[in-house]
């Protein structure tokens, strides 16, 4: 199944966003980021692809910003 | 029985959750707040960030976006002060005549480096601001700080009046919350506060080492600290968003512990107003005493001072530690200002600051005491 990397710009944001996405039943794990983000806060969420359009919304109504989003066909 | 009355310092004791709370953190936490991605840095993140949100929500905010931790509430009031001194070059700041020195030596420091004007609030003999005459003051005035509560007397400064007055003529408004945090409600939304600094140990009954501030718009203030954040470590810049920006360095993850334990398990008050009132008025009419408080006890915090005509501040706080095993702090407490404005430099006070851990028990060994003392 495809996968979504969420990639913040703070360790904050992914916390808020893990525990949103949680409550609203969203299934998201904590992830390393791949090696060529390794600049950033050191995690990233992933949710599945078929959730991508609801967690975007979810997390714009809470005004958590998203630096990148990356695709993993897997 | 509880004969420690230096909460103004330090708070003691405090409730049993934050020893476990930190004991439990140290134990099984691991992991730092914000490096790595492993299921240990997650929880020890979240506790920050849940502590965070707790403060936010004490004060009437959504969430804990706009408020930063520091180690105490000097590096708060040091990060918000210093941050503004571009903005704050060559203007006019106005305090209460209460302010401690975690004011008061930071905006001593910038009159040096950025040439800003200081002057006092009209103020009462008991340093709380007359409202009334506000609108005397002319002239612009870039920001008012207020101590909320005087770690002096206790006297809790009318700040709805203060910050509609400042908001009317576009002056921020900063106000120190180091003493009232936890005994005074206040709402930073509903006020239109633009700073606050705060910490954790005192009123909030956390423990030492955890502090911070908060600031409405958290753009207009340079970062105080440069150092690792965990994010954008390809930059030699700090990052802009919050709150790295304010945050360089491991933050105390062990105090957030503590601290939130403290937040979610607010002390039950073992004596009421009335009993706090009757201590004030027994100690009052000891002879040769004077009692330094709020001349309007519906704005009275939950500590005051004394001196004696005869007995100096030292040797009352040594005969009650010795002699009673009373716990108090004297001397000038770190607010020469409050000191000067009060009367009591050069010697200082005794300070009675009392917590919810008091009993009325507590409070009538700490009069008997007292008068034993004085009985000069």
């Amino acid at each position: 199944m495809s996968k979504e990397i969420l990639i913040f710009e703070s360790a904050r944001e992914v916390i808020k966003a893990d525990k949103l996405c949680k409550k609203n039943a969203i299934f998201v794990t904590v992830v390393p980021l791949p090696e060529e983000y390794s600049s950033e806060c050191g995690m990233g969420l992933v949710i599945e692809q078929q959730n991508s359009n609801s967690v975007r919304d979810l997390l714009l109504s809470h005004n958590i910003s998203v630096k990148k989003y990356i695709y993993e066909q897997k | 029985m509880n004969l420690y009355f230096d909460n103004a310092s330090t708070s003691f004791p405090k409730p049993s959750v934050v020893a476990e709370a930190i004991a439990s953190c140290i134990t099984n936490c691991g992991g730092t707040y914000g490096r790595g991605s492993y299921p240990r840095v997650l929880s020890s993140t979240s506790i920050v960030e849940e502590c965070r949100d707790l403060l936010g929500e004490l004060v009437g905010l959504d969430s804990g976006d706009n408020i930063f931790f520091t180690a105490n509430a000097t590096g708060g009031s040091n990060t918000i002060l210093k941050g503004l001194a571009a903005t704050l070059k060559d203007k006019t700041i106005y305090t209460t005549a209460l302010e401690h020195n975690a004011i008061m030596r930071p905006l001593e420091f910038l009159k040096e480096v950025c040439n800003i004007r200081v002057k006092t609030l009209p103020s009462e003999l008991d340093g709380r601001v007359n409202a009334s005459k506000l609108d005397e003051i002319d002239g612009e005035i870039e920001l008012v700080i207020i101590n909320h509560q005087s770690n002096i007397n206790g006297a809790i400064q009318p700040l709805g009046e203060i910050a509609k007055w400042a908001r009317g003529r576009g002056t921020k408004i900063m106000v120190d919350t180091t003493q009232s945090l936890g005994d005074i409600p206040i709402n930073v939304a509903q006020l239109g506060i633009d700073y606050f600094i705060f910490t954790g140990h005192k009123g909030l009954y956390g423990p030492t080492g955890i502090g911070g501030f908060y600031a409405r718009n958290p753009e207009d203030i340079a970062p105080l600290i440069h150092g690792g954040t965990g994010s954008n470590s390809d930059s030699f810049t700090m990052p802009v968003k919050y709150p790295d920006k304010f945050e360089a360095g491991t933050p105390n993850i062990i105090g957030a512990a503590g601290l939130k334990a403290a937040l979610e398990n607010r002390p039950v008050y073992q004596h009421t107003k009335a009993d706090f009132i009757e201590l004030i008025g027994e100690i009052e009419s000891i002879p040769g005493v004077t009692l330094y408080r709020s001349s309007n006890l519906e704005f009275q915090g939950s500590l005051f001072s004394i001196t004696h005509s005869v007995v100096a501040p030292s040797v009352i706080s040594k005969k009650l530690s010795e002699s009673y095993n009373i716990e108090t702090r004297q001397g000038l407490h770190c607010s020469p200002a409050a000191h000067k404005h009060l009367g009591t430099l050069p010697t200082g006070t005794v300070r009675i600051a009392t917590s919810p851990y008091h009993s009325k028990e507590d409070f009538d060994i700490l009069v008997s005491s007292l008068k034993k003392i004085c009985n000069v």
